[in-house]
């Protein structure tokens, strides 16, 4: 993925360690990770490099100041919001609100009617019994983090 | 009844400054035992040991406490004037009161009570002091020099040339090490085997020296000046004294089709081979597991076509025992392989280059021997594969080394140079060939390296990319080469015809258990220890065995040459002399008490506990006891501290002589 | 299902794609545990283990929701059978972190009321079938050998990473599907791009990335042979397959790749109906192949 970041992944941790964290934080380059851990698996001197990117993003995510990647943002933000919601994956109502809240409308249009008619797709999605648990578990993060038990 | 001297040092100002010294030597002249006590403002200074000198003659002085500075930086001086003054030189001892005391505290009054209180607890320890006679031992004056590398040739030389006798013990059925198989070195160009030919011809012709070579080491017994080593003398089936290297053997063998360890695999070699036409000796020898004599019984060909009568199928292995006086190891290295390795290992392989299973990815010593005009391509560069000419080659820097994620994480020094030097050798064989470099630092400390690697930039057209490689694989029949170009800032793929790696650099197959038969120390990656990295640097903490080579530690030739003529230089202080003194601080066992459990022969790092039988008249055994060679204990104390029947004690440092300077205080 | 019954007894967590995106992996799934006698019981009311989303912006959540699903799973006897590679990469790891880390671990425990169960064995359907089940003993239930499919295997990114995590096989080498894939008659090939991404959920939110990282992957296995791919994690098996007609499009390419999840493939080895197997709602159609080869 580095070709698609403006600061490819050496260039990320050389800002780091040089205290520049606020231009990577800005920038696009940690939500084009896709976390597929090679980094990680290839660094001779055994840095965690995957790990670093997801500690960066959950910092942009908190700081939720102005950085270059909304989509990615938004599709994360949907996601786990349907999680919160619903308990599992509600896949057609995330591909939809993501392209209203997107602007992309026409986005995979297509692909929408045939995925439901082989049934890839659900129309509707009943939430989970425990769903009430689940809220339980995000309230009681939250909760943590105002009382600074969790970062 | 004790006349005891007390000297208290004001050095300079470096004790007089915080601890008032005449008070010192006053109060200390009243502890019973004291003689005689003064204070002077050098010791260490002549007129200072003239004044210890004559003390001990006028005054009758029967022992020596030297307050000054610490025994590391004096004992010796001042045991050695005491000595001259007619004294044994171990009944002075040094009371520190200089970094013990005035360099680490400021109250002059609370210094120069603790000041007094040192040399008090000095004076009486002093009291207990025995006379301790020098060890000698005597030193067979030959040298053992296992591997016959450049750097066991060049140690063998430098004391063969002194008129000492050497033996040279290798495991190949020629001398010469790696270097034999280079094709040009840095940063000259000049062609190895042409200067190191010369050399392998003086170490044969030598009178002084004996070479086993097909050869290992067996078992290695005894001590500095005193070695028993058992040499295993391999059978070659051919008797070498009667083979005139005709070669007729390996031209009529049958079996031709073996790979050759000598051309990495890629040439070929008969059954009865030379592992290269230079081999010395030019003996050859057979290869009995491929052999089809000693396979099925039948061929026999090259006993019959051998002149001379050379080919001996019955031959053994034979041992052969040399007593020696000190031991060279000269083991060199071997290169790390990124094959799959097995499950546990402390030291991984290199999955994402295809461990080891794409034939045209090679390493730097396969490159060599294309690149060797006495090579299996006849020093043409081409690939293993379809043998066709590579146009574009990948050079890949620190495979294994830096690598703390796959098991090693040093550096192994000669790689940037030698990667320079093949883009070199690639670029004068095919012009029109182009080289790539992915490499992160260029590590060019010695005379003329860096001149040599900008020339490979700046004349011969390599191109040089800062970035490493992510991961290779076969298309079709090039290789896509994934790196980093991080000077840019994107990633690189590059269609390579070849890929050349720059693999660790490690100690030989076998290294530890040639260390645990001499009985020296080896580190993590089994690279030999030197006795201090600075200042010891061919010296083992274990007496009479030296090191040379890259066995120490990654090195390239003239570090190589340069360590194995010190080496040879350390062999010789040792035989400059007949007889080998050695301080008495020694061990020593009182047999009454010992029962005989031997935990201090576990716990000594010397190996000089022995074993010692106690007969009685009749010559039945009574027990054994254990028994310090005094030749070998290096004086660590250790087995005192073990002892669980405090049975044996430090010569200089006994129970007594600690007790009385604790009940001092 | 009574346990007694069963040679291996599993708890099963499904993952959300394989109610509804990936329904194709949980009917084969199904299929062939129900033939070779395995055991499957789904745990009860699991939720979505927040798979890459989740990690990414909010580890102590993603840790949270796992260990929750993992504490669910202790109600079910047996190991936990994973077949999404990204739930099974999820709930591995939280177990990794949650062993080494006691802060986080306290944290987590917070967050579910509970405590976190890191004794359940979580194992991933290809272990299931080559070590727990037996690679022989799933050669001896071969009843249709796949002989004549060229198969290439991709492992994508969480099955064998990072090291230490998910302990299937070689980091850099694994071979177990192709194991699973020979056992069964299975002729697989050797590619390059095995283990590199597809480019997983950018599908939704940069679909272009998608279409380079999975053409790339496409064109090897192609180039290579290939009659058809192999996957074991749902998003792989979407990129590659619900968008391959695109991929086709942008670059003007053919390849006509049937993609299959493993169990499909050893369903058909092993005796599960065709029908049985989610062959009909994969984008890209499987049925020409499977009739080329004589394998329906």
């Amino acid at each position: 993925m580095a070709s698609f970041m403006e600061h490819p992944p050496n260039r990320v941790v050389r800002l780091l360690q040089l205290g520049q964290w606020e231009r990577v934080l800005a920038g696009r380059s940690i939500w084009y990770c896709a976390s597929c851990e090679t980094c990680a698996t290839r660094c001779p001197n055994k840095v965690n490099l995957a790990a670093i990117m997801d500690a960066l993003r959950k910092l942009s995510w908190d700081a939720d100041g102005p950085s270059k990647e909304s989509f990615v943002q938004l599709a994360n933000r949907l996601f786990i919001d349907n999680i919160r919601t619903y308990g599992r994956q509600y896949e057609l109502r995330l591909g939809a609100v993501f392209n209203v809240k997107s602007g992309q409308f026409m986005k995979d249009l297509l692909l929408g009617p045939k995925l439901l008619s082989r049934g890839k797709l659900k129309m509707f999605h009943s939430k989970n019994k425990n769903v009430g648990e689940i809220e339980n578990i995000f309230a009681r993060i939250e909760e943590m983090r105002k009382k600074g038990e969790a970062p | 009844m004790s006349r005891i001297g007390v000297f208290v040092c004001h050095c300079g100002e470096n004790i007089s400054r915080t601890v008032d010294v005449e008070r010192v030597a006053q109060e200390v002249g009243k502890l019973p035992g004291v003689a005689f006590a003064t204070d002077y403002k050098y010791m260490c200074s002549d007129p200072g040991q003239t004044l210890l000198k004559k003390a001990i003659q006028e005054q009758h002085l029967s022992h020596i406490v030297v307050a000054a500075c610490s025994p590391r930086m004096h004992e010796k001086t001042f045991r050695k004037a005491v000595e001259a003054a007619g004294l044994n030189p171990f009944l002075c001892e040094m009371a520190n009161i200089r970094e013990h005391c005035s360099w680490v505290h400021e109250d002059k009054e609370e210094a120069t009570v603790k000041a007094i209180e040192i040399v008090g607890m000095m004076v009486e320890r002093v009291k207990k002091n025995r006379v301790l006679p020098t060890i000698t031992v005597p030193v067979t004056k030959r040298c053992l020099i296992i591997g016959g590398g450049i750097a066991g040739i060049q140690a063998a030389l430098d004391i063969a040339d002194c008129g000492h006798e050497v033996v040279l013990v290798e495991r190949e059925p020629s001398i010469g090490g790696h270097m034999a198989q280079l094709s040009e070195t840095f940063p000259t160009l000049d062609c190895s085997q042409c200067i190191m030919t010369p050399k392998m011809v003086d170490v044969v012709n030598h009178p002084k020296i004996k070479l086993y070579s097909y050869s290992e080491i067996e078992q290695v017994e005894g001590y500095i000046g005193n070695f028993q080593v058992t040499i295993r003398k391999k059978a070659r089936s051919v008797i070498e004294e009667k083979c005139t290297g005709c070669g007729v053997c390996m031209e009529k063998c049958p079996v031709r089709k073996i790979p050759n360890k000598f051309d990495c695999n890629l040439g070929m070699r008969p059954a009865i081979y030379v592992p290269f036409p230079q081999a010395v000796p030019n003996t050859p020898v057979i290869d009995r597991e491929n052999c089809i004599k000693f396979k099925t019984g039948k061929c026999g060909l090259c006993q019959k076509v051998c002149g001379p009568g050379a080919v001996d199928y019955e031959q053994e292995d034979t041992l052969i025992v040399e007593p020696v006086g000190a031991i060279v190891v000269a083991t060199g290295f071997d290169l790390y392989s990124i094959d799959e390795k097995p499950k546990g290992s402390p030291i991984k392989g290199y999955g994402e280059f295809g461990h080891g299973k794409i034939p045209d990815v090679i390493d730097g010593m396969t490159f060599e021997r294309l690149a060797s005009a006495s090579g299996p391509t006849g020093g043409k560069i081409l690939r293993p594969s379809d043998g066709r000419e590579p146009k574009q080659i990948v050079f890949i820097q620190c495979v294994g080394s830096r690598a703390r994620e796959k098991g090693i994480s040093y550096c192994s020094k000669v790689c940037c140079m030698y990667t320079a030097k093949h883009t070199m050798l690639y670029h004068h064989k095919v012009h029109d060939g182009q080289a790539y470099v992915f490499f992160m630092d260029a590590r060019t400390p010695g005379k003329s390296y860096d001149e040599f690697w900008r020339r490979s930039i700046e004349e011969e057209e390599a191109v040089y990319i800062r970035g490493m490689v992510s991961r290779l694989y076969q298309k079709g029949d090039k290789i896509v080469v994934m790196g980093s170009d991080i000077a840019v800032g994107v990633q690189v793929e590059i269609e390579a015809d070849m890929v050349v790696l720059a693999t660790a650099v490690q100690p030989q197959k076998g290294a530890d258990t040639l260390a645990q038969k001499l009985g020296i120390s080896y580190d993590k990656y089994n690279f030999y220890s030197e006795a201090h990295a600075k200042l010891r640097p061919v010296e083992c903490a274990t007496a009479g065995i030296y090191l040379a080579g890259a066995c120490q530690g990654p090195k390239d030739i003239p570090d190589t040459v340069s360590q194995a003529s010190a080496a040879a230089a350390k062999v010789m202080t040792l035989f400059a002399k007949d007889k080998l003194e050695r301080e008495p601080i020694v061990a020593r066992v009182r047999e009454a008490g010992c029962v005989g459990c031997f935990a201090c022969k576990k716990v000594c790092a010397y190996g000089a506990v022995e074993e010692k039988e106690i007969r009685d008249r009749q010559g039945n055994l009574i027990k054994v006891v254990a028994y310090v060679n005094p030749g070998v204990c290096g004086g660590c104390g250790t087995c005192q501290a073990t002892c669980p029947s405090k049975s044996v004690e430090l010569d200089g440092y006994t129970d007594e002589q600690i007790v009385a300077m604790i009940e001092a205080l | 299902m009574t346990a007694s019954k069963k040679l291996l007894n599993y708890a099963y967590y499904p993952g959300c794609s394989l109610h509804a995106s990936a329904k194709e992996y949980d009917i084969s799934t199904r299929g062939v545990c129900k033939v070779l006698k395995i055991g499957l019981e789904e745990v009860p009311d699991w939720f979505c283990c927040g798979a890459t989303p989740a990690h990414n912006v909010d580890e102590l959540l993603s840790l949270s929701l796992c260990a929750k699903n993992l504490s669910l799973a202790e109600e079910v006897e047996g190991d936990l059978a994973v077949a999404c590679a990204a739930c099974f990469s999820r709930l591995k790891t939280t177990q990794h972190h949650l062993r080494n880390n006691d802060i986080q671990r306290k944290q987590v425990e917070t967050a579910i009321a509970a405590p976190a169960p890191l004794g359940k064995k979580v194992k991933h359907m290809l272990e299931i079938l080559a070590k727990d089940y037996g690679l022989d003993k799933l050669a001896a239930a071969v009843t249709r050998p796949l002989t004549g499919l060229k198969v290439a295997c991709y492992y994508g990114c969480l099955l064998t990473r990072p090291p230490d995590v998910p302990n299937l096989d070689c980091v850099e080498a694994p071979t177990i599907m192709e194991d699973v894939l020979n056992a069964v008659g299975a002729e697989t090939v050797a590619w390059s791009h095995r283990l590199e991404c597809c480019g997983a959920n950018f599908t939704l939110s940069r679909p272009g990335v998608v279409l380079q990282l999975s053409n790339a992957i496409l064109d090897s296995a192609k180039a290579a042979g290939a009659d058809c791919i192999l996957v074991a994690c749902p998003l792989c098996h979407g990129n590659l397959d619900i968008r391959q007609k695109e991929i086709e499009g942008v670059y003007n390419v053919s390849y006509g790749l049937p993609i299959f999840y493993i169990t499909q493939m050893v369903g058909l080895a092993v005796g599960v109906p065709a029908t049985r197997l989610g062959l009909e709602s994969m984008m890209v159609n499987p049925l020409p192949l499977l009739k080329e080869k004589n394998l329906l």
